[in-house]
C-alpha cells in the first residue's frame, strides 16, 4: 500500500515537472488585431483632432479671403482682386494637399510610435512572436486565448499618456 | 519583552517612513536617473524626446549659488514653480536634430526660429488632470551641432507650491513643425512625493 502511494506521488511530481518544462520551452506566441489597435490608440484620435482643427483654420482663412474678394470686386480694386486671387489659389492648394496627405501622415506617425511600444511590450512579456491580424487574411483563425489586443492597447495607451 | 518588541517595531516603522536627506551630488544623480520616474523617454521615428522633471532644488543646485542669502532669494523667486527639460535627440545620426531635418540654411533658420519663438505656444502642463497651465518661462538651447540633441527648458507656475500635494502632472508638447507629433509625459503623485529632501547649503 505504501509503495503504491509513493509511486503515485512520484508520478504526479514527474508529470508536474514535465508540464512546467514543456510550458517554459513552448514559444510564447500571440495575435493582435491591428485594425482595432490602431483605431483605439489614443495618439491617432489626438492627431486626427489636431488635423481637423488645422484644416478648419485653413477653411476659415479661405472663406475670409473669398469674402474679401467679393468686396474687392464690388469696389473694382483690380490690384487687390489680383493679389486675393493669388492668395485664394495658394490656400486652396494647401487645403487640398492637407486633406490628401493628412490621413497618410497620421498613419505614418501612429506607426512610428506604435512600433517601439509593441517591441517593448513583446520584450517585457517575453513573447517570441506577435502576429498582427488586420482582416486581410493574414490570420484566418485565432483562439481567444491567443488574442492580446486589449493588453497591448492598455500598454501602448499607457506609454503614450505617460512616457516610458 | 513585549515592550521591547513594541519599541523595536515603532523604530522600524519610523526609520522606514523617514526619507533620507541627500547630498547635492546624490540628489542630482537621483533626479537624472530612470528609476526616479522623473525622466521619461518618448521614441518617435528617428528622434527621441526626453522629458525631465526638475524640482526647484535641482535648479538651485545647478545654479551654483555661493552664499546662503543668494540661495534664499533665489528659492523665494522660484517657489511654486516646476521646470522641465524637453530634449530632442537624434537616434540614428550624430547630427543635431535641426541639421537632420533641414536641407539648406533657410530650412535650418526656419526650424531655429520655430524653437526660439513659436514652440513655447505648443507646450502645456495639465495639472491634476483638470487644469491646463501655460509656460511661465521658456528657453531654447541650441547645441549648434556639437551634440546630437537640442533642449527646450520650460517652467510653469503651479497653483499649489507643495509638490507632495500634486496628484498628477502631464506635460504635452504639440510638435506641429519639427516632427508633426504629440508628446506626452506624466509624473504621478508617487513619483513626486518620492523626491527626497536635499541638503543644499
Amino acid at each position: 500500500m505504501r509503495i503504491y502511494l509513493w509511486t503515485s506521488l512520484l508520478a504526479i511530481v514527474v508529470m508536474c515537472v514535465n508540464f512546467m518544462y514543456v510550458r517554459s520551452n513552448t514559444p510564447k506566441i500571440a495575435v493582435i488585431d491591428v485594425y482595432k489597435l490602431v483605431n483605439e490608440f489614443k495618439m491617432k484620435k489626438d492627431l486626427e483632432e489636431v488635423y481637423k482643427l488645422n484644416s478648419q483654420v485653413l477653411i476659415k482663412k479661405n472663406d475670409s479671403l473669398k469674402n474679401a474678394l467679393q468686396f474687392a470686386i464690388v469696389s473694382n480694386n483690380q490690384h487687390q482682386i489680383q493679389s486675393l486671387n493669388q492668395e485664394i489659389g495658394q490656400c486652396e492648394q494647401e487645403l487640398s494637399m492637407y486633406s490628401r496627405n493628412g490621413s497618410e501622415e497620421v498613419s505614418k506617425k501612429v506607426w512610428e510610435r506604435l512600433n517601439p511600444y509593441i517591441d517593448s511590450f513583446g520584450k517585457k512579456n517575453k513573447y517570441k512572436l506577435l502576429v498582427g491580424g488586420n482582416g486581410m487574411g493574414s490570420v484566418l483563425y485565432c483562439d481567444d486565448a491567443l488574442d492580446v489586443t486589449q493588453e497591448v492597447l492598455k500598454f501602448v495607451n499607457g506609454q503614450y499618456e505617460g512616457g516610458n | 519583552m513585549k515592550v521591547a518588541i513594541r519599541i523595536l517595531m515603532c523604530l522600524c516603522i519610523g526609520f522606514s517612513s523617514c526619507q533620507r536627506t541627500l547630498d547635492k551630488t546624490t540628489y542630482i544623480k537621483y533626479v537624472q536617473s530612470d528609476k526616479s520616474g522623473l525622466c521619461k523617454k518618448v521614441p518617435d521615428g528617428d528622434v527621441e524626446y526626453l522629458i525631465q522633471c526638475k524640482p526647484i532644488e535641482y535648479v538651485l543646485i545647478n545654479e551654483h549659488l555661493e552664499s546662503k542669502e543668494e540661495f534664499e532669494t533665489r528659492r523665494k523667486e522660484l517657489s511654486g514653480t516646476i521646470w522641465f527639460n524637453i530634449k530632442i535627440k537624434s537616434l540614428k545620426s550624430e547630427q543635431s536634430p535641426l541639421y537632420l531635418r533641414s536641407k539648406n540654411q533657410s530650412e535650418y533658420d526656419y526650424l531655429n526660429d520655430y524653437f526660439l519663438n513659436k514652440a513655447v505656444s505648443q507646450i502645456e502642463l495639465i495639472y491634476n488632470g483638470t487644469m491646463t497651465l501655460k509656460p511661465l518661462a521658456y528657453q531654447f538651447e541650441n547645441n549648434y551641432n556639437l551634440t546630437p540633441d537640442v533642449t527646450m527648458v520650460v517652467g510653469f507656475k503651479l497653483p499649489n507650491a507643495d509638490l507632495r500635494s500634486v496628484e498628477k502632472l502631464q506635460v504635452i508638447y504639440y510638435d506641429k513643425v519639427f516632427n508633426n507629433t504629440i508628446i506626452k509625459a506624466s509624473f504621478n503623485k508617487q513619483v513626486l512625493s518620492d523626491i527626497p529632501p536635499v541638503n543644499i547649503i
